[in-house]
Formats: structure tokens, C-alpha cells, sequence
């Protein structure tokens, strides 16, 4: 009795010191379970709660108590918790360690009904109680929104990203990929990144990439290498690439990004500017060719086209001094005809020359006293021709912004019109003014001598157009040329108004004086 | 007193005959020594080649000097005789064709007296030829005849 008293007490005893041990190791655990950085639950054979850390209770938004000995399954969503027994069954068959990161997509259901990914490590630990499960659960929502955020990032690049590990492999791709290399996503994903660059560039491909994975910084690769893509139809483009590293969970240098470009439309365009480069130098070449040759034809044609004529003339002359009398009157008017024609053509080469002067010389644009030129022009015809009773009216201080030199030709030329068309006109009237249209500055200078017929107006401008005959009015029909290229050359316009017999009014503008006032 | 020579300095007989015209109609009597190009007119003024001793104490009292030339051009000629003592205070008329700009410069800028453009009408000629003759050879007093001449 007293031995069973004693066995009883010590086996009480044993009991209380083996519950205490338990408890001890209880203790343990649940502080080893609380230090994990992970939410952890120890789940039984039936699907219940048997520990769980204060990581788990906070995760779920449940307390402690509200979990413990209660099915896994609450804190699963509804649309996956009726298979989820079946699927904690088929672990338990062939209980394994099984790591996070696994492809399948896990959600946990809070208790506010909230879903939010996560991750589940599955560990068996076997006890006394049978074979229990450890689930480590991690909240995936920042991860995922990193993810989703380096996604949208990765889709809204300009640029074809392919990002490459070390073995070569593709690990993924953007949306611009598929669009430039004409692959779909499918068709690239896990296959050699080869598959992207011509064959010939296959031999030494590995070993650039070797080469990169070796020494890792991000980099452009454009200058100088001709790059190429090749699509999945076979055509090649030309491409600019630029490379960095990822950081990985499993470190730096594991996979490579790259920005792929293509850079078609700039080589196009770089190819177009070169050309239209080249053929602008050709161009300014044969151009400065052609005013050299313009120039020594001038020259020429100033030297050269006078000594002949001189001589026609100078022996005319001679022929009608020393043999008089042995020519009759016919002979001798035919000798003043050629004189006449040599004198026009010598006429002829002196105006040709000043267009051609007209054309090529440089523009030199400064304030230029009109009135003053007109004044000085007119005064001039009126000495060659002092009897000539011509009323001429010129405006005061006309004032304009050209080239003096040019601005003078014009107005010899307009005025020299005047005085000769008026030359048959009684009370002639040669006028010279400025008027205002449309806010810009009219030059014009006004006679009433012979005009003419409106419908002709455009053949005015014309070189060796002419309107009278050279025996009204002599004439070669280069002044009014001359004139417009010398006004179009400043930007301006020209035009004639008139009427037969009514006299005529040439008026020009000139561009170059808007906005350049001082 | 003996009249110095006019040495006229013209390529083209024509203008040649012309020119010599135009002297004889107003009066000019100097004797004209012509030189068809411009080593002809050196080689006179500096008494070489065909000229080789000629006496050039007597140098022209005026050349009537063409520009383009055969062989040494008028620049030429004038750039040689104006920086040559002998040679480079002779009064020397540009007659020419041309009446470009840059030949009138660089004519002066050669150190030419004057430059003048033979008009076409042949009236207009002969007057140009008086209006010369009458101021070089008659208003104008020359330099005297440079001391290295005399040598």
C-alpha cells in the first residue's frame, strides 16, 4: 500500500515533472515559432490549428485564441477552400519540405474578408501526436506590387526589353519584343536569345555575353558596331542595345536587361542626311564651277564681243572718211546702217553684262536716299538733253534699305524708261515718289508719256521683251529684266500699270526694309 | 626737240590700226613703237632680246597699254615696269576692252596713270585718243628720264 502510495506519488510525480517538461518544451517551441520573421502554423492530420505564432494572428487580423484548434481552412478564400483538404491529404501521403516561390499563385483570407497573396512553405515535423505540418506564410502584397510595378515599367518601355540569365536563356520580355521582333511571347520565353541576332554573329555571341556577365556595368553598345536584329521572319534591322544588371533574390549578375532599339528609321535618316550632305557640297561645287565659268564668260564676252565691233565700226568709219567720193549714197547708207546695228550690239553686251552683274554680285544693304538718286539720275538726262522741257517731280527724303549700288541701276533704268517715253510727249511729266499700301513702303515712278497696252503688262519683265519698236524708241529690252531681278532680289515686288498713250506707272516694293528699321 | 616715242602695246591689228588712225587724225606725230604682246613691250623697255642695245635714255613718254595679252598679260607688264627703276615713273594708259570692276582695280592698284575703255563707236574713239594725247603729251610734264637710264 505504502509502496503503491509511494509508486503513485512518484508517478504522480513523474507525471507532474513529465507535464512540466512538456510544458517547458511547449514553451520552447512557442518562442522558437515567434522569433520565425514569418507567420508560422503547426496544422494536425485533421486540418487544425495546433500552434501559431502572434505573426499568424496579426497577418489574419484574427486573436489567438479565435484560430487555435480550428480548421486551416478559414483562413483560405472560399473559391479554393474545398479543395484545399483534399490537397492538405495528398501532402500528408507524401509529406516533403517543400520551399517558397513555387509557381502556384496563394492567396490568405483575413478575417475582414480581405484577400492577399502569399507564399506557403510546408515542413513535416514528426511527433508523438502523429506527423504535424509547419506552414511558414509570408505576404506576398509588397513583393507582388514590386512585381506588377517592375511589369508595367518593363511593358511601357519604348524600347524591346529582354532580359537574359547567364546561360542565355530568355527570362522575359516586354510587349515591344513581340512587336519588333515579330516572336510572341510564348516563342521566346526559355529559348537561347540567339534566336534574335543573325547567324553570322552566332560564333562570337556566347562569348561577348560571357564577357559581359564577367564584368558587369550597364553599358551602350551602338558606336562604331554595326548591330543587327533579326526578326522571325528572317529580315535583319539595324539596332542599338544598352545592358545592365538585375538584382536578383539570387544576386547581382544572374540576369541582364536588355534595351533593344530599333534604329531603322534614324540609320534612314542618318543615311539621307549624309547623302543630301554629299550631293549639297556636289551641288555648291558645281555651283561655284558654274559662277566661275559665268564670271570668265563675262569677262569674255566684255573683252572679247567689243574688239570686233570696234573694228566694224572703226573701218565704217574709215570707209566713209577716206572714200567719199568714190561711194554713192546707197553705199553710203548701208554703211551707216552697220554703224547703227554695231553701236545697239555694243548696247546689247553692256546691258547683258550689268544683268548678269546684277545676278552674282554680292548684296550689300544699307539706308539709301532714293530722292537723292532720282534727283541726280534725272539731271543727268536732262544735260545730255537740255532741250527737252520735262517736268520732273521727285518726293523728298525718300528713304529705303538696300543695296545703293543695285538700288541705283533700278531707278536709271525706271527714269531712263520715263525720259525716253515722254520724249514724244508735250508737256511731259516724270514723277517720283513713296506710297503706302497695305502698311508697306510703294516706290514708284510715274510719267505721261507713250504707256502701254495693259494686256502686255507681263511681258514687260521679260529680257528682250519689247513692246515699241527700236525706231520709236530705241531700246533692248534688258532694263525692266534687270530691274526685277535687282527687286527680287530684295525680297520685293514689282509691277507696271498704264495705258496706250496714257502714260505708265512702275511701282516696287522692297522686302528687306520691313522689320530691319532701326 | 626730238619727240619721244609712244610705245603702244596692243595684240589685236585691228585695234592696232585703229589706234594708230586715231593718233594720225588728231595730229600725233610721235613715232609709235607697237609690241603685239607682253614680252614684246618688256623686251623693248628694258632693251632685251630683239632690242638687246637700244638706247634707253629714250624711253616712251606714254604707254598705251592693252590688258589682255598673249603670252605676259598688261598686269604683268605693269607690275614689272613699275618696280624696275628704269621704268617706274613711264605714264601708262590702260586701253582695254574691259570695264570689270576688278580690272580697273587692279589696274590703279598697279600703279596704272589712267584707264580708259575703248568705246565701240569709233567718234567716240578718236575723241578719247585727243583728250589722251592732248593731256600726256602736251599738259602733262613727265618725270625726267630716270638716272639708272642713263647707264
Amino acid at each position: 500500500m505504502k509502496e503503491a502510495k509511494v509508486t503513485k506519488s512518484i508517478s504522480a510525480e513523474r507525471g507532474a515533472r513529465l507535464v512540466e517538461r512538456k510544458r517547458k518544451a511547449d514553451d520552447k517551441f512557442q518562442a522558437l515559432l515567434e522569433s520565425a520573421p514569418d507567420a508560422m502554423a503547426i496544422v494536425d492530420k485533421a486540418g487544425r490549428m495546433t500552434m501559431i505564432n502572434g505573426q499568424t494572428a496579426k497577418l489574419f487580423g484574427y486573436a489567438r485564441e479565435e484560430l487555435l484548434g480550428n480548421a486551416v481552412e478559414m483562413l483560405v478564400p472560399a473559391r479554393f477552400r474545398d479543395k484545399h483538404p483534399h490537397q492538405r491529404a495528398q501532402y500528408a501521403t507524401k509529406p516533403r519540405v517543400r520551399a517558397m516561390g513555387s509557381e502556384l499563385e496563394l492567396y490568405g483570407l483575413r478575417k475582414d474578408g480581405t484577400e492577399f497573396p502569399i507564399e506557403i512553405s510546408l515542413t513535416p515535423i514528426e511527433t508523438e501526436q502523429g506527423t504535424l505540418v509547419s506552414s511558414a506564410i509570408r505576404d506576398m502584397t509588397e513583393r507582388r506590387k514590386a512585381e506588377y510595378k517592375f511589369r508595367a515599367l518593363l511593358e511601357s518601355a519604348p524600347d524591346a526589353m529582354v532580359i537574359v540569365g547567364k546561360d542565355g536563356r530568355i527570362a522575359l520580355v516586354n510587349a515591344q519584343t513581340e512587336k519588333i521582333f515579330g516572336y510572341a511571347r510564348a516563342d521566346l520565353l526559355g529559348n537561347g536569345v540567339e534566336m534574335l541576332v543573325p547567324a553570322r554573329f552566332h560564333e562570337q555571341y556566347p562569348a561577348h555575353r560571357a564577357e559581359y556577365f564577367a564584368d558587369l556595368r550597364a553599358r551602350t553598345i551602338n558606336s562604331g558596331l554595326a548591330l543587327y536584329g533579326l526578326r522571325k521572319d528572317g529580315t535583319e534591322f539595324p539596332i542599338e542595345i544598352s545592358l545592365s544588371p538585375l538584382e536578383t533574390e539570387q544576386g547581382t549578375g544572374t540576369l541582364v536587361s536588355s534595351a533593344i532599339r530599333d534604329v531603322t528609321e534614324r540609320k534612314n535618316a542618318e543615311d539621307e542626311l549624309r547623302e543630301l550632305n554629299a550631293s549639297r557640297r556636289r551641288q555648291a561645287a558645281q555651283l561655284e564651277v558654274v559662277n566661275k565659268e559665268l564670271e570668265a564668260f563675262s569677262y569674255s564676252v566684255s573683252h572679247d564681243l567689243r574688239a570686233p565691233l570696234r573694228s566694224i565700226d572703226g573701218f565704217s568709219l574709215a570707209l566713209l572718211e577716206d572714200y567719199a567720193d568714190k561711194l554713192d549714197d546707197q553705199a553710203q547708207s548701208h554703211l551707216k546702217r552697220i554703224r547703227t546695228a554695231t553701236q545697239r550690239m555694243a548696247q546689247l553686251i553692256d546691258d547683258l553684262l550689268k544683268l548678269a552683274m546684277v545676278t552674282r554680285s554680292e548684296m550689300r544693304t544699307e539706308m539709301v536716299n532714293l530722292s537723292a538718286l532720282a534727283s541726280v539720275i534725272l539731271a543727268e538726262y536732262q544735260k545730255a538733253e537740255p532741250l527737252r522741257q520735262v517736268e520732273c517731280v521727285v518726293q523728298a527724303l525718300v528713304i529705303a534699305r538696300g543695296d545703293p549700288r543695285l538700288l541705283q541701276l533700278v531707278l536709271e533704268n525706271l527714269l531712263g524708261n520715263a525720259w525716253k517715253f515722254t520724249s514724244k510727249t508735250p508737256h511731259a511729266r516724270i514723277e517720283f515718289g513713296e506710297a503706302q499700301q497695305e502698311g508697306q513702303a510703294v516706290y514708284f515712278v510715274r510719267d505721261n508719256g507713250a504707256g502701254f497696252d495693259m494686256r502686255y503688262a507681263q511681258k514687260l519683265f521679260g529680257a528682250f521683251q519689247r513692246l515699241h519698236t527700236a525706231t520709236d524708241f530705241p531700246g533692248i529690252g534688258v532694263g525692266l529684266a534687270t530691274v526685277q531681278r535687282i527687286i527680287h532680289r530684295h525680297d520685293g515686288r514689282v509691277s507696271a500699270e498704264g495705258a496706250e498713250g496714257k502714260g505708265a506707272t512702275f511701282s516696287f516694293t522692297l522686302k528687306i526694309n520691313q522689320g530691319e528699321q532701326p | 626737240m626730238s619727240e619721244r616715242v609712244i610705245l603702244l602695246v596692243e595684240d589685236n591689228a585691228d585695234d592696232e590700226a585703229l589706234t594708230m588712225r586715231a593718233l594720225k587724225k588728231n595730229n600725233i606725230t610721235n613715232e609709235i613703237v607697237v609690241a603685239r604682246d607682253g614680252v614684246e613691250a618688256l623686251d623693248y623697255l628694258f632693251g632685251t632680246g630683239p632690242h638687246a642695245g637700244r638706247d634707253l635714255s629714250n624711253q616712251p613718254e606714254l604707254i598705251l597699254l592693252d590688258l589682255k595679252l598673249p603670252k605676259v598679260d598688261g598686269f604683268d607688264v605693269l607690275k614689272k615696269l613699275r618696280s624696275d627703276k628704269r621704268t617706274m615713273l613711264l605714264p601708262v594708259v590702260i586701253l582695254t576692252s574691259s570695264n570689270e570692276q576688278q580690272d580697273i582695280v587692279n589696274g590703279y592698284g598697279l600703279g596704272a596713270n589712267s584707264y580708259v575703255r575703248k568705246p565701240v563707236d569709233f567718234q567716240h574713239f578718236l575723241d578719247a585718243v585727243r583728250q589722251l594725247g592732248l593731256y600726256w603729251l602736251v599738259l602733262n610734264e613727265g618725270a625726267p628720264p630716270a638716272p639708272g637710264s642713263l647707264l
